[in-house]
């Protein structure tokens, strides 16, 4: 005859082992702290972006405006990817940069993907 | 036999290889908020900018004449289909696409800002509001 605790315990081990591999999504703003600081606003330049990313997704306005795709798999570091969107489950953000008519970083701003379609579509800047 | 039996009969042959196990669930959803009007309403003609709408949404999902055109697109699940007989089965999910469709002037200011949606139909077709859209069948 099984007690209580046993039961409960049964349970723990069940839920152990169900939940095994489970890994939580950071949130977008510690995502943004942890992988992109360096793009520091009044310091870093165009150059230095293209230098560390590659070239942009989408790039508006003269280059003053550029768009990565980022992807962060699970339980691994946040890339930039030239795709909007990459198959699996991945989280998926556009990291958006303004730039000054010199080049210096303006703003960053790391914003949700809004369409993730199936079969993919190149931007028209992207470099597979 | 009568007519009426004999449709009957050739109706549920058909229907009873070809139906069976097969199931659509609807699944409530709406428009995704990042392109519905209430989200959009800060957005105005005259005033807001292509600055302003790569700023809050990104780049766009297609981008037409020189950055004047932009479409941005948003999808939620709508159905849940499953087909099975024999030992056989197959399932899917379909998806609601919404498009949010925005004009600039040569500048770069808003112009017009129209909402459409659908499974399949080119919202820039369905509109005329821009050239289709690739991967789209209308």
């Amino acid at each position: 005859m099984m007690t209580d605790s046993f039961k409960s315990m049964r349970g723990a081990a069940f839920l152990a082992i169900m939940l095994t591999g489970c890994a939580s999504i950071l949130p977008r703003e510690a995502i943004e702290h942890q992988a992109f600081s360096w793009v520091d606003p009044g310091r870093t330049t165009r150059s230095d972006v293209i230098f560390a990313l590659g070239m942009p997704r989408s790039a508006f306005e003269q280059d003053t405006i550029f768009v990565y795709g980022v992807s962060c798999p699970t339980g691994a570091g946040c890339r930039t990817v030239p795709w909007r969107g990459l198959v699996g489950g991945d989280v998926r953000f556009q990291l958006v940069l303004f730039f000054d008519a010199t080049g210096l970083l303006e703003r960053r701003e790391l914003l949700n993907e809004l369409y993730v379609p199936e079969p993919m579509i190149p931007s028209p800047n992207a470099v597979p | 036999m009568s007519y009426v039996r004999v449709a009957a009969t050739l109706l549920l042959c058909t229907a009873i290889p070809t139906l069976q196990g097969c199931i659509i669930i609807p699944v409530p959803h709406g428009r995704p908020d990042e392109v519905s009007a209430e989200t959009l309403s800060w957005a105005e003609p005259g005033i807001s900018t292509r600055r302003d709408f790569i700023l809050k949404l990104g780049d766009p999902l297609v981008s037409q004449h020189d950055d004047t055109i932009f479409v941005y697109a948003a999808d939620s699940l709508a159905y849940v289909w499953f087909a099975g007989g024999g030992y056989t089965g197959a399932g899917g999910t379909i998806h609601k696409t919404y498009f949010a469709l925005v004009r600039f002037d040569s500048c770069g200011v808003l112009e017009e800002l129209r909402l459409a949606d659908g499974y399949s139909k080119d919202p820039c077709i369905a509109t005329g509001f821009c050239d289709s859209l690739p991967g789209m069948r209308p």
